[in-house]
């Protein structure tokens, strides 16, 4: 298959799939009781009000003609909030930002933690640190987020005051115990996987090769059995990066960080249609680029997946290259790592 | 020529001061929380106010989408952020009573049709132009002109300037809630020609005579900043240089941000927290009896609640008094008829119907509807002491016979079907406006008012009546004596089952005095001052 043709299929795949999106949510909102006139009116909502205010709103059209201005609205940058005016695509390109750096930095902490609690627990295979590791990930995959955000506040937030309780006003601070939050939902999964996978790659014949040859643990653990074992993991990241997105979305709430969560809430208790349709088009759209983006770097580390490049012999390059990245974190860990 | 009173013998004020809850009758009925020593005396002790500083508040509601007193869009964060850039004629006091703001005084007509209002002189726009009639005239004609989320209701038929410092009001017969109207949020006075703008670019960075000014808006991210209008009439106020307003959709992110002391001040403090902040050294919680009750209103055109009896049945069953301490933690009072207690011409001493089961079950026997029935509650969700009232009546009514199920959904829902007469029966807050009897009377009994009684469909001749001569009697005895009329025929009649009066609570930071609540759920900044 074509490279072209290839790239063309992943486009018309995301195209499909940001269209059911979008028909989706349309129905969804057309059966859901109540619009924003009701909403912004409320206990005022008399029989006049609310009339007036749907046809200034132009709620009172047929729902062909909605859908039809729905649609337009997508292609012609989202539209306008009802509640207050300012275009769709204002509306999110403000929010987007403290969303995306949450969920960035949600995946890194993601990352970085399970990668040590994997480590531990599969060099201690069956010890009881390896126990603890388990222990852990079982028991924090049963606390929802947003009881681990409020322990988080109460504990560094309202206690030991190292970082805001909530809000955006902080710079990075503000994002930390959000970012650790959302990772925290995900670390179990990811620790569990990548143990797992560490464990059946720590008994390949390339790491018996590799310890016949005298190379250290550390070596051993960072350049040969990480890299191996990290394929299914990093599939494992790319997928839950989509329940990272919803994940941030309720710890931004838990937060009140003012990012395209909280957007999104508010415009659906308001039931400010255009923003909510533009919120999901756009999630839509980055979990699908996501996606796209955690394909490619698969076949970038796994050398059985290229189609075509480099006749270099697979494990060993793959394991070097991503070996030199860790090589002074490697050291810091050698004391640690026993297998 | 006479001065009319705004103030009235039957009136019964009611302020929670955390612990105690002063019933009306004298009786004082002790709640179990603990007393916050500064609860609704917040300055005074602290020494003499600082000038400057800035301050966080955060409040738990929508994003301030439109500062227009006149936009169909008035939310409760709309109103409380224009309320502190624009003023009014009258205003409300922290005892929910009425005094003088842009006007100094007023006199009335013997007949009662013609209102003039003097000026209060020398004030100024934030902008630097002089406050004039022209400004109150202005205002005034464009609210008849753009109704918006809350219509004039006087009758108007002309406002007029007589001289500079002067302005006339004509109406087509007597109106006697005409200053209260003048005392709401969609009242203020905006420059004449609103300063020669257009109403989007104005109201975007409104000039007021308020004690503060836009300072930032940005629309996409909600930042909104408020700061000190240098030009304010009184002298040296306000103190503080910026108010930060942040919007928080969660209520415990609520409670920690003014724990951990990023915000001095929140908003809509959850009341099962009140405790809790008030164990707090760092904070303090302050309270005051509000305009804004929890109340039941049965739909009289359904199949069970069109019964008088079936409702009286409801009224017997369910026992108030216990109901509100458990549900507001001793924060509300148990309310009685559907005017609170902290609103004028209020009896407390009505004939209502008593919490009594035995009563209840005569009542239902004798009903068309003896062996009860499956109804709906539907609930205006989102509020964890409405659910906890729905559970309680729902098993309250179990004991008569009353199969009731329970449906809490959220505020559109509500609101969408709840005016559409889609429910059995339905438990909401509902909001006053003003302190006078005729503002919540012709919203929630008048069958020829705007909500057709709030929705119930209760429609009874003679309260309507009622309604329209309370509206139109002077203050005094004889006005009493027709609320006091209106609330026993509704006690009797039971369209409504009012549950509690509850009050408004803000917590702040200890370091923060002179926070003025208003009891129609705003509250003054320009006297806060925050200890450097």
């Amino acid at each position: 298959m074509g490279w072209v043709k290839q790239v063309g299929l992943l486009v018309l795949r995301a195209a499909l799939v940001a269209g059911g999106v979008v028909l989706a949510t349309f129905v969804l909102l057309q059966l859901v009781p109540g619009d924003v006139a009701t909403s912004l009116l409320g206990s005022r909502a008399t029989p006049e009000a609310v009339a007036e205010l749907r046809q200034q709103l132009g709620l009172d059209l047929p729902w062909y003609a909605r859908f039809g201005t729905f649609v337009t609205d997508l292609f012609t940058g989202g539209g306008e909030s009802l509640v207050n005016g300012v275009p769709v695509g204002e509306l999110i390109s403000a929010r987007a930002g403290v969303t995306l750096g949450i969920v960035a930095l949600a995946v890194l902490f993601a990352v970085v933690i399970s990668t040590a609690l994997a480590v531990v627990a599969a060099a201690n295979h069956d010890r009881w640190a390896d126990q603890v590791v388990r222990l852990i990930s079982t028991s924090t995959l049963a606390i929802p987020a947003f009881l681990v955000g409020m322990l988080l506040i109460l504990l560094f937030g309202v206690q030991l005051r190292w970082f805001p309780v909530g809000g955006n006003t902080d710079g990075i601070r503000s994002l930390v115990l959000p970012s650790l939050t959302a990772a925290l939902a995900i670390v179990p999964v990811l620790t569990r996987s990548l143990r797992v996978q560490l464990l059946e790659v720590a008994g390949g014949d390339f790491v018996a090769a590799a310890r016949s040859a005298g190379f250290s643990n550390a070596r051993v653990t960072f350049a040969y059995l990480l890299p191996n074992a990290a394929i299914p993991a990093l599939t494992l990241v790319g997928l839950n990066v989509a329940y990272l997105v919803g994940g941030t979305f309720v710890v931004e709430k838990v937060f009140a960080i003012p990012g395209l969560g909280a957007l999104m809430f508010d415009s659906i208790s308001a039931r400010d249609v255009p923003v909510i349709q533009g919120i999901v088009v756009y999630t839509a759209i980055l979990v699908v680029v996501v996606n796209l983006v955690t394909d490619a770097l698969v076949r970038l580390i796994d050398p059985r997946r290229r189609t075509r490049g480099s006749r270099r012999t697979a494990r060993r390059d793959a394991a070097g290259a991503a070996g030199r990245g860790t090589t002074a974190g490697a050291a810091e860990m050698r004391s640690g790592v026993s297998a | 020529m006479t001065r009319a009173s705004h103030r009235t013998p039957r009136r019964r004020r009611i302020r929670v001061a955390a612990p105690v809850a002063a019933l009306a009758a004298g009786v004082l009925l002790l709640s179990g929380c603990a007393a916050g020593s500064d609860a609704t005396s917040p300055s005074g002790a602290a020494g003499e106010p600082v000038e400057g500083g800035e301050i966080t508040y955060a409040r738990l509601s929508q994003e301030i989408s439109s500062l227009d007193p006149q936009a169909e869009t008035l939310t409760t964060a709309n109103a409380y952020t224009l309320d502190k850039i624009f003023d009014t004629l009258y205003a409300i006091d922290t005892d929910g009573q009425l005094q003088p703001s842009l006007a100094t005084g007023y006199t009335t007509s013997d007949d009662g049709l013609v209102w003039t209002f003097t000026l209060e002189d020398g004030v100024t726009f934030s902008d630097g132009s002089a406050f004039d009639s022209a400004d109150v005239v202005y205002s005034i004609q464009r609210h008849l002109d753009t109704p918006g989320a809350l219509p004039l209701a006087a009758p108007i038929t002309d406002v007029t300037a007589v001289d500079a410092s002067t302005v006339q009001i004509t109406l087509s017969e007597p109106y006697t809630p005409l200053l209260w109207e003048l005392s709401i949020f969609s009242s203020s006075i905006l420059p004449d020609d609103l300063a020669g703008e257009s109403a989007d670019t104005f109201f975007d960075a409104p000039i007021g005579t308020g004690p503060f000014t836009v300072g930032e808006w940005n629309k996409s991210t909600g930042d909104f900043t408020l700061v000190k209008n240098d030009a304010y009439r009184v002298e040296g106020l306000p103190y503080l240089d910026t108010v930060h307003l942040t919007t928080v959709d969660d209520d415990n992110q609520l409670v920690q941000q003014v724990e951990s002391g990023q915000a001095q001040i929140v908003d809509d403090v959850p009341i099962a927290s009140v405790e809790q902040l008030e164990g707090n050294s760092a904070v303090g919680v302050q309270s005051v009896g509000s305009w804004n009750s929890d109340i039941v209103f049965f739909n009289t055109t359904s199949e069970l609640f069109s019964d008088r009896s079936v409702r009286r049945a409801v009224a017997q069953a369910v026992d108030r008094t216990a109901l509100t301490e458990a549900t507001t933690f001793g924060t509300a009072t148990p309310a009685t008829t559907f005017i609170a207690s902290t609103i004028n011409y209020s009896d407390q001493d009505a004939d209502v119907l008593q919490y009594d089961v035995d009563a209840a079950q005569a009542e239902l026997a004798s009903s068309s509807h003896p062996d009860g029935g499956a109804v709906t509650l539907l609930v205006d969700g989102g509020s964890q002491s409405r659910d906890q009232q729905a559970q309680i009546i729902q098993s309250s009514l179990a004991e008569i016979g009353l199969d009731v199920s329970i449906e809490s959904v959220d505020n559109a829902t509500f609101w969408t079907r709840f005016p559409a007469g889609d429910y059995d029966f339905a438990l909401t807050t509902t909001i006053a406006d003003t302190g006078d009897p005729d503002n919540v009377s012709s919203w929630q009994v008048d069958g020829n008012g705007p909500t057709q009684s709030f929705h119930t469909f209760y429609d009874n001749d003679e309260v309507n009546q009622l309604v329209v001569d309370g509206r139109t009697t002077p203050d005094g005895d004889d006005r009493a004596a027709i609320y006091a009329q209106i609330q026993e025929i509704v006690a009797q009649d039971s369209p409504s089952l009012p549950l509690a009066y509850i009050s408004e609570i803000k917590a702040t930071s200890s370091k923060l005095h002179g926070l003025e609540l208003i009891p129609n759920g705003t509250v003054r900044l320009e006297n806060v001052w925050i200890e450097q």
